[in-house]
């Protein structure tokens, strides 16, 4: 039988705390990690590894923005449009981003490289604009720079989130 | 400059003033770090919480509450120690860097304080965007590991101490102690009613304490330094160092160490060097995007709590956002308001509906199209919400609305006059609109 | 703990004093007197209080001191000395409760004279009362779908929905099936199954009773009637033999609806799908007049000449073969007045009789001296559950009362082959081969694990074993001292008709009447074909009977092979008591009509009459559960016979389900509750190339099965379990891809 890598790795994140519940939050990050998306499959695979009801793992993942219910490009790109990155040039890096991508923000571009987010406040506001590029900060992000990063997206593989 | 040595540490500058960082435990240790971890660690329980009463250190996560009296509450039977390092305050961005730069500090912190209050485990809940950090984590938890601070008992001390790097899922709800609770235990990230406190019934319904990343960190120095000098940099109710997130329109944004004694002024125009040549300070955020604003004509206000509160404002987050006289401030409101909404957890009513509300009337008056008695209905939305929420952030989506409308309510009577925005194109929030209309709104029309 | 003088408090509302004891909360206390604080999210059967829709602010001063915000009176709890103001004093608690009022009623359709909830809805009466609530949103309000149907038994109306969260609260605080969910965040948070697949749940239904607007509603009841047109009748559910208490809505004759009727000794205020939902319909399928065989098959008669023809026909079969030739049988759906009306019929035609299928899994007097009571529950410090059969399988709103007492701190020990749902959030879990339940006990005694030092602990045995073993283990933890065992029998009112002299087992019967002992059977209530083990066995017995009666609500098996049919009336017709696991008797009201227009007790009664038998009139009397007996010596253990499973087969699992039988069958509304599956051990799974949702047939001694698989890493390897509807099977099983 072939080992089952999602389930050991929920495993060890059960292990740390008293209530297997409490994993909840790893498991469903590692499920994204391996499908990049919370399928309806995943939930319950996710489920079953947990012993939690399907429900309640949706319930949880719908209230946290990082969960990926519908499918989504290879990479992210999120674009901090909260206040301090707004003062200091936001809406211009997202309009960088619409362009080099043809595709509005909360869409993915048509060749299904890139999905593009605006989020709030990535915690970077000192190095405004900030871009959060599968999970790693682009800062003092400039719109010329948009076109560089799609184009390494469009090149690169998936991406673990 | 080479930062202080723990060996004589300067109480104005101790968390973040050095060169480079301190993710190598070896770096860390040869500045004298872990000496407070394993020298308090048989220090009883009664003696710490003396230390930071008198010290005067208060939470630095946003409410400031007196550090040693909440210690001292923590109910009996077995413990647990949460650190919140959900960092989500708009404008915020102090914790990242201490993860950052001075990952140890945080992990000694826990080690120091499980030790004191019994609690075999800290769980370290950090927000789910800082991915890195929570690497840097785990990493500097690994070293200490293997030094025998974490997971091995210290001599003296009432047992081992795990240390978790638990990652948050995106959620500004949970930086809130009992949402981060809630969350922390697998469920929707909701708050709780209060009582029970933390301190009685939190993490798997144990005696839990809570503190933010700042306050944690801080502890090792303060024992090292000893309470009386800490506390000798003082205003009347604040003590010691903060870190101060500086943002928005100001020539060198980033994180400054200031003493409480500091005024916001001595942060923006000396730390900050001011808003950017050929622009003018319009007004400012003086701790994290729900503080009420403060006026140019505030900037000898000190950044303590008490001198925040008394100029109508709070210290908050210690989040400074500087705002410039292009802004316009019913986008600004809109763009403040939409964030706490987006944020609402959905669980009591004048949060959940209030929010929305609040957001739909703004976009209103932003677009013109609103009748004049619609902003005394802002007004009165802000005081249907205040107070009656179930946690505090129905209030921290009220409180700066009320204060923008407080100092520019001209402002919002020229969007209805004009049946639009007067600044327009200028203002740097125009450009988000109409984006951020179309993909931001999930409210249905 | 107790309540000492200390701990009570006193605490002015209003000002109006009351003393309460500390920690109550302010509502509760506040409406001692008389002062009524509105809420909506407030249930306190649903756990710690949560505040959520903040209609309950208040103003409460501490220690002469106002605190700063208003607070809700929901969580807030009694302190000495507090004073606090409601609305009808306090502008600032007004003000309050007027803006949560307003912020309820924005996106709310008020659509009332279209809603079920018209007339009963709690967001009606306090819009009405505490208005105007005039709205100044001049907005969209919010639109969804709807009605969405959550199941074939609920709809649900996002747009009513107050987001009280309530129901979801139910479903994983109560129910724990964590099904019911709010999906989103913030404003967009909907009340949500996973994936809009249906609330599968032995207790959705509660939900519509909890939510305090339209949001969710029964499907069956929808536009069926007005709250003005309608009457309440209060009867006993006859689902399952925990006997919780209801209501039964009826509207011109008709019931309509089922509801809870709080008892907080039996039921806590719910009910499970079953007693909510199953209906014995169509009327047009039902059997209404008696009938006899003649040449021409069966033909209508008169209940006088059914009476007088079976009286003649028993009285025939005893003088002429004697004492045991003939035998009664029932199965738990009767009355104790019928019941005992039938027993003085047996007695005097020197009858075999049987209440259950097995004879020795009824001897409840072995159990006297430890016989424990349902709300015992509320006391357990452990609480061991052995058996294969779920307890709801077997007694729905009990396994309600163990999830609580769990919640509450009992230590929740399952002894079972495993995959039954009550185990994945147990303490202890020990799982054991599948059909070993007399075994386990035995093996419990030698090893007690948590029962050691438990002072009040409860065992409960679902699956229907020989009695002789619990008691011999109830004897051996020394469960006479402390806690008590709560078998549960096989019918809702098994107990009942065994006390009132219908005592024995369809094991025995089956036996003397395949030895040609018995010459006339009577089938009170119950189609042993169907509901019985050895199916087979019991049509071949039936053929051979020369005199068969059979009292069935429905043309059964057992019918086409009757010479006499009485027409049973159902739950909702039936006047009399009834008696419950624990041996508490209680009242069923006639809230309909039967169909028949005869109650059976009367049928019953013009038998025994023409025996010469008189049966007296008595009003039906409730009562608790008797007391203990003293306790005797030590009951041995009867032998165990050991089962062994064929390598590449799976041992059988198949209890039968509370989603089972004629009413279930008939009811639409509990269609996705009896929809087949089949679950297999995780590695078992793999090992066969299955994964989750796969179809799956199990062969068995019973028939075939086929469903979609579920894996379980608890189930034990080399087992399968099954919903299997048809009549009880063990053994073993095979397993193929469908
Ligand atoms: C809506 C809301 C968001 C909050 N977010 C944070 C946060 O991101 N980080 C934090 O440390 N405290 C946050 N707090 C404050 C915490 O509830 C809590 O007071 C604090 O973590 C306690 O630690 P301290 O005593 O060390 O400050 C927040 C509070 C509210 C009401
Ligand atoms: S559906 Fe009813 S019970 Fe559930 S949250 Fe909405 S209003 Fe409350
Ligand atoms: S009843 Fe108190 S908040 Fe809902």
């Amino acid at each position: 039988m072939a080992i089952d890598t999602l389930y050991q790795e929920i495993q060890t994140e059960i292990a740390k705390y008293p209530d297997r519940r409490s994993a909840i939050l790893a498991a469903l990050r590692l499920a994204q990690t391996k499908y990049r998306w919370l399928s309806p499959e995943a939930f319950e695979e996710v489920a079953r590894c947990i012993d939690l009801p399907v429900a309640q793992c949706q319930a949880v993942a719908s209230f946290y923005d990082m969960y990926f219910l519908a499918p989504v490009g290879r990479h992210v790109v999120e674009v901090c449009t909260n206040v301090s990155c707004c003062l200091v040039g936001a809406p211009d890096v997202v309009a960088a981003f619409e362009r080099e991508l043809g595709c509005a923000l909360g869409e993915t571009s048509t060749d299904g490289a890139v999905t593009l987010r605006a989020v709030e406040c990535l915690g970077g506001c000192g190095w405004a604009p900030v871009v959060s590029v599968d999970h790693r900060y682009l800062e003092h992000f400039q719109p010329g720079d948009a076109a560089q990063v799609v184009a390494d997206l469009r090149a690169a593989p998936a991406e673990e989130h | 400059m080479q930062g202080p040595t723990y060996a004589a540490p300067r109480p104005d500058a101790i968390l973040l003033d050095f060169e480079g960082e301190r993710q190598d435990i070896a770096v860390y240790e040869t500045a004298g770090g872990y000496a407070m971890a394993r020298s308090q660690a048989g220090r009883p329980f009664e003696e710490i919480v003396q230390e930071l009463k008198d010290s005067g250190l208060r939470g630095r996560g946003g409410a400031g509450f007196p550090t040693g009296l909440k210690v001292s509450f923590i109910g009996k039977g077995s413990r647990y120690l949460v650190v919140n390092a959900d960092e989500s305050e708009p404008g915020t961005f102090k914790d990242r860097e201490l993860m950052l730069r001075n990952p140890h500090a945080l992990v000694e912190g826990c080690v120091i304080l499980c030790n004191a209050i019994g609690a075999g485990a800290a769980y370290i809940y950090i927000r789910g965007e800082y991915a890195t950090e929570a690497l840097v984590l785990d990493a500097a938890v690994a070293q200490a590991r293997q030094r025998g601070y974490v997971g091995a008992t210290l001599p003296g001390a009432p047992g081992a101490v795990e240390v978790y790097v638990h990652r948050g899922a995106g959620a500004y709800i949970c930086g809130e102690e009992t949402a981060l609770l809630s969350s922390l235990n697998g469920e929707r990230g909701q708050p709780t009613a209060k009582p029970p406190f933390p301190a009685v019934s939190g993490a798997w319904a144990s005696p839990t304490l809570l503190n933010n990343v700042e306050t944690v960190a801080t502890v090792p120095f303060i024992l090292a330094m000893g309470c009386k000098t800490y506390s000798e940099l003082r205003t009347e109710q604040t003590t010691g160092t903060r870190l101060m997130s500086l943002s928005g329109n100001v020539a060198r944004p980033g994180n400054y160490e200031l003493p409480v004694t500091a005024t916001f002024g001595d942060l923006i125009d000396g730390c900050g060097g001011g808003v950017p040549a050929g622009r003018s300070l319009k007004c400012f955020i003086p701790g994290g995007s729900s503080a009420p604003i403060l006026m140019p004509d505030q900037l000898d206000v000190q950044i303590a709590v008490e001198t925040c509160a008394a100029a109508g404002t709070m210290a908050g987050s210690g989040a400074v956002i500087v705002i410039d006289d292009r802004t316009c401030m019913v986008q600004l409101a809109l763009r403040v308001a939409d964030f706490y909404r987006h944020e609402s957890c959905g669980k009591c009513t004048p949060c959940r509906e209030g929010t929305r509300w609040m957001v739909e009337l703004l976009k209103k008056v932003e677009s013109g199209q609103a009748q004049r008695a619609e902003i005394d209905l802002l007004l009165e939305l802000c005081d249907r919400m205040e107070g009656k929420c179930l946690c505090p952030l129905g209030d921290a989506c009220a409180m700066p609305v009320r204060s923008y409308l407080q100092h520019f309510r001209a402002e919002f009577d020229a969007h209805v006059e004009q049946g639009g925005c007067p600044g327009g194109a200028a203002s740097p929030f125009g450009a988000l609109y109409p984006e951020l209309k179309r993909s931001l709104p999930l409210v249905p029309a | 703990m107790s309540t000492t003088a200390t701990n009570v408090v006193t605490v002015t509302f209003d000002g109006r004093d009351v003393q309460v004891p500390a920690g109550t909360p302010l509502v509760v206390a506040a409406a001692q007197v008389g002062v009524e604080i509105p809420v909506f999210c407030y249930e306190p059967r649903l756990g710690p209080p949560i505040g959520a829709c903040r209609m309950c602010l208040v103003e409460v001063e501490l220690g002469g001191r106002p605190m700063p915000k208003l607070q809700a009176a929901c969580t807030m709890t009694a302190a000495d000395g507090m004073v606090v103001k409601s609305a009808a004093t306090s502008e600032q608690a007004k003000e309050g409760q007027d803006a949560v009022l307003e912020f309820l009623l924005l996106n709310h359709p008020l659509d009332c004279p279209v809603c079920d909830k018209g007339g009963e809805c709690p967001l009606q009466d306090l819009t009405f009362r505490y208005g105007p609530a005039t709205s100044r949103m001049t907005l969209a309000k919010r639109t969804y779908e709807k009605p969405l149907p959550i199941s074939p038994s609920i709809v649900l109306d996002r747009e009513r929905c107050i987001l009280c969260y309530r129901c979801t609260r139910f479903s994983s605080d109560v129910a724990e099936d964590g099904e019911l969910i709010a999906r989103e965040r913030g404003a967009q948070s909907v009340i949500a199954t996973f994936e809009e697949r249906p609330y599968v749940g032995a207790f959705s239904g509660n939900v519509t009773e909890l939510c305090p607007v339209g949001a969710l509603l029964p499907t069956p009841y929808r536009f069926k009637a007005r709250p003005w047109e309608i009457v309440n009748v209060p009867t006993v559910c006859q689902g399952c033999p925990t006997g919780c208490n209801t209501w039964a809505t009826v509207r011109e004759g008709r019931a309509e609806r089922i509801l809870s009727r709080l008892n907080p000794a039996v039921d806590e205020g719910w009910l499970c799908d079953r007693g909510r939902f199953a209906r014995h319909e169509p009327l047009a399928d039902r059997l209404t007049r008696p009938l006899l065989r003649g040449a021409d098959g069966l033909q209508e008669i008169s209940f006088a000449a059914a009476a007088r023809t079976i009286a003649q026909r028993l009285r025939h079969v005893d003088s002429l073969h004697g004492a045991g030739s003939v035998a009664i049988v029932t199965g738990g759906s009767l009355t104790n007045e019928e019941a005992s009306a039938w027993g003085r019929i047996a007695a005097d035609v020197h009858a075999r009789t049987a209440s259950g299928p097995v004879a020795a899994a009824g001897a409840w007097e072995r159990l006297d001296p430890f016989a424990a009571r349902i709300d015992d529950l509320d006391r357990a410090d452990v609480v061991v559950v052995v058996g294969d059969a779920d307890v709801t399988d077997r007694a729905g709103v009990l396994d309600l009362r163990i999830r609580a007492a769990r919640r509450r701190g009992a230590h929740l020990m399952i002894v079972s082959s495993g995959g039954t749902l009550l185990e994945r959030d147990c303490d202890t879990f020990r799982p054991v081969a599948a059909g070993t339940a007399a075994a386990s006990l035995q093996a419990l005694v030698a090893d007690p694990g948590p029962l050691v030092g438990a002072t009040h602990p409860v065992l409960i045995v679902t699956d229907p074993i020989d009695l002789g073993h619990v008691a011999a283990a109830a004897h051996a933890l020394g469960l006479q001292e402390r806690g008590g065992v709560l078998p549960l029998p096989t019918g809702p009112n098994e107990r009942g008709a065994r006390q009132a002299g219908l005592a024995g087992g369809g094991d025995e019967v089956l036996a003397a009447i395949e030895s040609g002992a018995v010459r006339a059977l009577v089938l009170l209530g119950v189609d042993p074909t169907a509901d019985w083990p050895e199916a087979d066995r019991w049509q071949a017995a039936l053929a051979q009977t020369e005199h068969v009666v059979t009292l069935s609500p429905f043309v059964n098996t057992s019918v086409s092979w009757s010479h006499v049919v009485l027409p049973q009336a159902v739950d909702l017709e039936r006047e009399g008591t009834t008696t419950n696991l624990e041996g508490r008797r209680q009242r069923l009201r006639a809230a309909v009509k039967p169909p028949s227009g005869v109650a059976d007790l009367a049928v019953a009664t013009a038998i025994a009459t023409h025996l010469g038998i008189e049966i007296a009139r008595t009003a039906p009397q409730e009562s608790e559960p008797p007391p203990r007996a003293k306790p005797g010596r030590a009951t041995k253990a009867p032998a165990i016979r050991a089962a062994n499973v064929t390598a590449g087969r799976f041992a059988l699992v198949a209890p039968r389900g509370l989603f089972t039988g004629p009413a279930v069958e008939r009811t639409a509304a509990l269609a996705h509750q009896r929809a087949p599956w089949v679950m297999l051990n995780h590695g078992d799974a793999a090992a066969l190339g299955l994964s989750e949702h796969d179809r799956v047939t199990v062969r068995h001694g019973g028939g075939e099965h086929t469903g979609p698989l579920r894996t379980s890493r608890r189930l034990l390897e080399g087992t399968v379990r099954i919903n299997w509807a048809g009549s009880p099977v063990a053994g073993e099983a095979e397993v193929v891809r469908a």
